[in-house]
């Protein structure tokens, strides 16, 4: 399931197939589906009790590239789609457009560049995505400006339990909601939102949480984690494989501390690990949930994830198993906060 | 003043003490709600335009990220905090545990960041500390915060007020520090025509300051406030209010967001807004000091606006 959720390609604002792949999977268990105006997916599904409206988030789009120029050599300029580090990007293998032309994002050769272009980081603007070919109206029959560009990385598991992919922030989100609607028996009446365009501002969301109206709404996403020798102890937010993130604060959010503790305490009954995260910095779509409409209560719960908005983002299978039965578990005693 | 509100736990998201003793404290006058973000909103009534006054009840605080092998904390600030004037701060968790915060980092005073200070709370061992906090737990500084003082300036104002020209709601807001939050879900519950945030604002009246706002000068009617231009209607009734009944004022543009107003502003379907501020120095820090005077001044401005204007 996540390796055809990462390898759909759809940067924020073009999510078109992999709301396609969502909607086809989740259709058997939901009672009804809608898509809003702007694209979000929100699938509902009767709880036991309609007292309340309980609303769980994932984003389904990820970060990637749009194309802003075409060169007389037939290279690709490009900008950001979401927060990308420039530093990641040189060699890196891409995919344009909707002809799906593969590329490689290209910088001056090693051999032919001065120490002080060594010495710094590469500016976004000063690479070239090479396409294979040499004109520009070559380059116009396959791709034109305003073309999304994705990474071109495969689902592989390696080592021991870890899987590395494009975009896992926020497909493994969206697994663990597909499975939500799969096997839970909400206690609440269930919507899940497979949002869009969280990744250029969380807009989505925002959209999404005032059409729905929820009390309670679950955020789940894929979240930073530094835990290698690089990062002082105490600033190593999250560990791969110490079990489900909490988000307690964040920049546009602070969790519900009702909701935060009866999560804690599911996991600590259920012998789901769980960890903190360390720091007040990265942002979700809680911020843009809890203040829609009237208010909600919310909680970030999260999957940490080495190298977000790279390639290669890693996971461990045990924090998205832990994320999973949690996610589940809080849906279905969600009555009991 | 109501100095048992300042003495209060309530960083942000965490504000149910400050929001009982309200609720409490308006039991058998007026009829509260609490909204699901914890925010406590009192419609008092009248006839005219919805007017809602809001003031906040959560203070800045510290959010503890990591207890390392020898019980020293570590921190993110949950509110805009200056590393420099935490150091050497006492702070005071929700059950009574007081710590200080340190620094110990070779670095230049301005280079110092809120990542290189840690908290000592006199355990000695991870063990020993998490026997007294936990991973997530918040952290407020001195463990009186002069934040809620508008708060108290509002339930005066309830019991004093007896008749208006206006509709009148009162907000008591949530996570207002972490980015005026609280204030957009009352926003759109209320729908209010005009919107007036009672806030505290920093007093630059020190050394090296740049004394646009001073202590003892008067309530604070706020022209500009980050990228919002306040009602100019609104700025000029207050101006008014203050010539015709010798109210000291004095008036300052923010460069960056500092009350509700704003968020208010262009919420749901819009209002008026204002913001009149009590001036504060070393807001944010132990050692917060104010003048009744400017207290007196805010609180008698917005009682003759609300009664004659």
């Amino acid at each position: 399931m996540l390796k055809k959720l990462t390898d759909a390609f759809s940067p924020s604002g073009y999510e078109d197939e992999i709301r396609e792949i969502i909607i086809n999977e989740i259709t058997p268990f939901c009672d009804s589906i809608e898509t809003d105006n702007m694209g979000n997916i929100i699938a509902f599904k009767k709880g036991k009790s309609s007292k309340k409206k309980f609303m769980a988030d994932a984003h389904m789009d990820e970060v990637g590239f749009i194309v802003t120029g075409i060169t007389e050599g037939g290279r690709l300029k490009f900008d950001e789609v979401g927060g990308i580090d420039d530093r990641i990007l040189p060699g890196k293998r891409v995919i344009v457009g909707e002809k799906r032309v593969p590329g490689i994002i290209g910088i001056n050769p090693v051999h032919l560049s001065y120490p002080e272009e060594r010495n710094s980081v590469i500016k976004m603007r000063d690479m070239l995505i090479d396409i294979g070919v040499s004109t520009k109206k070559e380059a116009e029959m396959v791709a034109e400006k305003g073309d999304y560009i994705c990474f071109d990385s495969e689902y592989k598991e390696f080592g021991d339990g870890f899987i590395k992919a494009k975009a896992l922030d926020d497909r493994v989100g969206v697994a663990v909601l597909i499975d939500m609607l799969k096997t839970a028996n909400p206690a609440y009446d269930f919507y899940a939102v497979f949002s869009v365009q969280e990744e250029i501002g969380c807009r989505g969301a925002a959209v999404a949480a005032n059409i729905i109206k929820p009390d309670y709404a679950l955020i789940v996403e894929g979240t930073i984690c530094a835990d290698s020798a690089f990062t002082p102890i105490h600033r190593r937010v999250t560990a791969a494989g110490n079990g489900a993130v909490f988000s307690v604060m964040e920049r546009s959010s602070l969790a519900n501390r009702d909701f935060l503790n009866f999560a804690k305490k599911l996991a600590d009954e259920n012998g789901i690990a769980y960890q903190i995260k360390r720091t007040g910095n990265g942002g979700n779509n809680a911020g843009r949930i809890q203040v829609a409409g009237k208010g909600c209560k919310t909680l970030a719960m999260a999957v940490p994830c080495r190298y977000l908005h790279s390639p290669a983002c890693v996971i461990s299978k045990k924090d998205f198993e832990a994320v999973r039965s949690l996610a589940i578990l809080i849906s279905e005693r969600i009555d009991e906060i | 003043m109501k100095n048992d509100l300042q003495k209060l736990f309530a960083p942000p998201a965490c504000e149910t003490a400050a929001a009982d003793y309200i609720e409490n404290y308006l039991k058998n006058k007026a009829e509260t709600t609490r909204d699901a973000m914890g925010s406590v909103t009192v419609h008092i009534g009248g006839s005219g335009k919805k007017l809602l006054l809001s003031a906040h009840i959560d203070e800045p605080a510290l959010m503890i990220t990591h207890i390392d092998e020898n019980g020293f904390l570590r921190f993110a600030a949950a509110g805009q905090l200056n590393p420099i004037e935490l150091i050497n701060s006492k702070v005071v968790f929700s059950d009574k545990i007081c710590g200080a915060v340190f620094c110990n980092a070779e670095k230049n005073v301005s280079e110092i960041k809120i990542s290189d200070l840690f908290i000592d709370i006199n355990a000695h061992s991870r063990d020993e500390a998490e026997k007294l906090v936990s991973e997530g737990d918040m952290a407020v500084i001195g463990g009186r915060s002069l934040s809620r003082l508008c708060c108290s300036i509002l339930l005066e104002l309830i019991d004093e007020i007896k008749a208006s020209n206006y509709d009148l709601y009162f907000a008591f807001t949530v996570q207002k520090e972490v980015g005026f939050r609280g204030i957009m879900p009352v926003i759109n519950s209320v729908m209010p025509d005009i919107f007036i945030a009672l806030d505290t604002v920093k007093a630059d009246d020190i050394p090296c300051g740049k004394s646009e706002i001073k202590l003892k000068g008067g309530a604070v009617i706020a022209v500009k406030d980050g990228r919002s231009v306040l009602s100019p209607s609104l700025v000029s009734d207050f101006r008014e209010t203050a010539f015709k009944n010798s109210v000291s004022v004095q008036y300052a543009s923010f460069n960056e967001q500092q009350t509700e107003a704003p968020t208010a502003q262009c919420a749901a379907g819009g209002s008026k807004a204002a913001a009149i501020c009590v001036p504060v120095r070393y807001l944010n820090t132990a050692n917060e000091t104010i003048s009744e005077k400017d207290i007196y001044a805010a609180k008698t401005l917005i009682k003759h606006f609300i009664t004659e204007a």
